[in-house]
């Protein structure tokens, strides 16, 4: 019953986050990134091992940010994606572990422009974290996932720079988790005890600074040309918690190269966006 | 890595996850101790003499789910079967006096008519061998006619523990709980979870071909029903229509996990311990109904003792 509640509990909050997605104003500026890269992952999971693995992903991003309304200029909406995956090894390269994590997020940030050029953005990020881990060689305990849903601080720093009239747009971003909830399978629970019996025990944790540490960052760089937006971005992210006597790491660090369009919708693009529309990069 | 860093995690390992320290009476201290010195000299080490220590000290637990892989050897624990009578003869076995030349095959599952009786007979050796709902219920059904049925786990040393359960399915009306296990909740000998049942529930409450719940129903065990197979012994022994009939049970309670030294040696410990009804631990195997080993007698002769034993008992319980 309970395995059953946490099931629904996490749909109910992946259905609302994906709504939350999806939703789109009539009339909207929004800035919208992709970006795709390459790098390396470490990962500690002690149910699955004593040891790091370590290896390599490929990870794509999706970041939208648009104004809450036509008229305002200071509360915006931002919408992530992040999805990651890859193939690690521990360090005598006798054993694999298959990664696969997936975060939804949506937040909200009130924009600061203490000078020209620069904006400083502060706010909150609600998040959906599922991150699989499949290790090759176990029998009973294969598998093990980061689940967790958390209220994060978050805050951006941008900076237009001109070089030679050239506009680059540097960002630097980073959210942190203040309180959420988390699952964390108990500390010598099979997977036949978890899946078959559907015993999941002291699996779900209130996660809070005591027993959940993120750091999700990013640094990019927007190169902006005449009909495109180049973007060149490094992620970091830091992730550690511990609960039922076992301990939890993970880190990716990636490089990735992307492009941001600017969507402007007006009376379903009937119009073009008028002159005093607030945009949201400035 | 230094062979003493990768005999320290072996030790550590085993010291937080093995379930059976305080139920076997092990001093897990002393023996840690008593092999310790024994990689004293590095300099006279190589990784096989260090790999045969480790697996030495392992096998102090007696328990033949612990084991340690390297890339050129496992070490292993076998004394819970090779101490004991083989009670299987596999040419017996396959003669024309009972599975024949003409058995069938569905999944992992041997099955015919023994001849000149009315006694269904189904072997299944490996509970790694997969199989279907359809193939057991064709076994079943094929063997719908008879007064009785066999099932023979003797020589099964285990595999997929859900695989005991659904074949155990078939032979119940009700549901039931069969046993119990638990888990370690944290790095100490006795911090273990509450009980969790194991529960059956019946594949078919009205089904006469694919529902044996009244006819007799025996279940042939050796020493070398290991694991997943004693869980299935453990199972089918709570039923009213089923006995069991042979040698006890290999054991085996231990659902194994799996972890690693910083070498990448793989090691495998008995994890979670499980029990019957009654929270007995079943690790040291599950004792029959109806204690036989086969006779020297009989082996020359080609006759299988604990079959016969099982065959006169279905004649004695048959439904008119």
């Amino acid at each position: 019953m309970l395995k059953l509640r946490v099931r629904l509990g996490f749909f109910l909050l992946f259905f609302i986050l994906c709504s939350l997605f999806s939703q789109e104003q009539k009339n909207t500026i929004t800035s919208g990134g992709w970006s795709l890269g390459v790098g390396g992952v470490n990962i500690y999971d002690e149910y699955l091992s004593p040891l790091v693995y370590t290896g390599t992903i490929i990870r794509g991003d999706y970041e939208s940010m648009r104004f809450i309304s036509l008229t305002n200029k200071n509360i915006s909406l931002q919408r992530t994606l992040m999805v990651s995956s890859g193939f690690t090894n521990n360090p005598a390269q006798t054993n694999s572990i298959f990664y696969l994590s997936v975060r939804l997020g949506v937040g909200m940030h009130y924009h600061f422009r203490p000078v020209t050029n620069l904006k400083i953005m502060v706010g909150g990020v609600w998040d959906l974290l599922f991150a699989s881990k499949y290790s090759f060689n176990n029998g009973n305990n294969p598998y093990s996932a980061d689940i967790s849903t958390h209220l994060n601080a978050s805050g951006i720093a941008q900076y237009l720079l001109k070089i030679n009239k050239f506009p680059i747009m540097f960002r630097y971003s980073v959210t942190t988790p203040v309180v959420g909830v988390m699952f964390v399978p108990e500390y010598g629970a099979s997977y036949y005890e978890m899946f078959t019996l559907g015993k999941l025990g002291n699996a779900i944790h209130l996660a809070s600074i005591n027993n959940n540490i993120a750091w999700n960052s990013s640094l990019t760089a927007d190169f902006i040309f005449k009909k495109m937006i180049l973007r060149l971005a490094y992620y970091h992210d830091y992730q550690k918690n511990n609960a039922n006597s076992l301990h939890f790491e993970t880190m990716q660090n990636v490089f990735s190269l992307g492009t941001v369009i600017n969507f402007s919708v007006f009376d379903r693009n009937t119009r073009k966006a008028p002159a005093s529309f607030n945009d949201i990069n400035l | 890595m230094d062979y003493k860093t990768n005999f320290e995690s072996l030790w550590k390992i085993m010291d937080e996850h093995y379930c059976y320290f305080t139920y076997k009476n092990i001093n897990w201290d002393s023996i840690g101790n008593v092999y310790r010195l024994k990689i004293q000299r590095p300099d006279t080490l190589n990784d096989v003499t260090f790999f045969r220590i480790c697996g030495n000290m392992l096998n102090e637990l007696k328990d033949g789910h612990v084991n340690l892989a390297s890339s050129f050897d496992v070490s292993r624990y076998w004394k819970w079967y090779l101490d004991y009578p083989d009670n299987f003869n596999s040419t017996i076995l396959y003669s024309d006096r009972y599975l024949g030349k003409s058995y069938r095959i569905a999944g992992g599952f041997n099955y015919n008519v023994i001849p000149k009786t009315a006694i269904g007979y189904i072997y299944y050796g490996d509970f790694s061998s997969g199989f279907s709902g359809a193939n057991l219920s064709y076994a079943i059904a094929t063997l719908g006619n008879c007064d009785g049925i066999i099932i023979d786990v003797r020589n099964n040393s285990g595999g997929v523990l859900t695989y005991a359960e659904d074949i155990a399915t078939r032979f119940t009306s009700q549901s039931i709980t069969y046993g119990y296990m638990r888990h370690k909740t944290g790095p100490g000998h006795d911090d273990f979870s509450a009980p969790i049942a194991q529960n059956l529930t019946p594949y078919s409450e009205n089904s006469i071909l694919t529902n044996w719940v009244k006819k007799p129903v025996v279940v042939l065990t050796n020493r070398s029903c290991y694991s997943a197979t004693n869980d299935f012994v453990c199972i089918m022994k709570q039923l009213p229509n089923v006995a069991i009939i042979g040698d006890q049970s290999g054991g085996g309670g231990g659902l194994p996990m799996n972890s690693e030294l910083p070498n990448g040696w793989m090691v495998r410990y008995s994890a979670c311990p499980m029990y019957d009804t009654n929270m007995d631990n079943i690790e040291f195997g599950i004792t029959p109904d109806i204690k036989v080993d086969m006779s020297s007698t009989d082996i020359a002769k080609g006759i299988d003792t604990i079959i016969e034993t099982a065959m006169t008992y279905i004649k004695q319980h048959k439904i008119n």
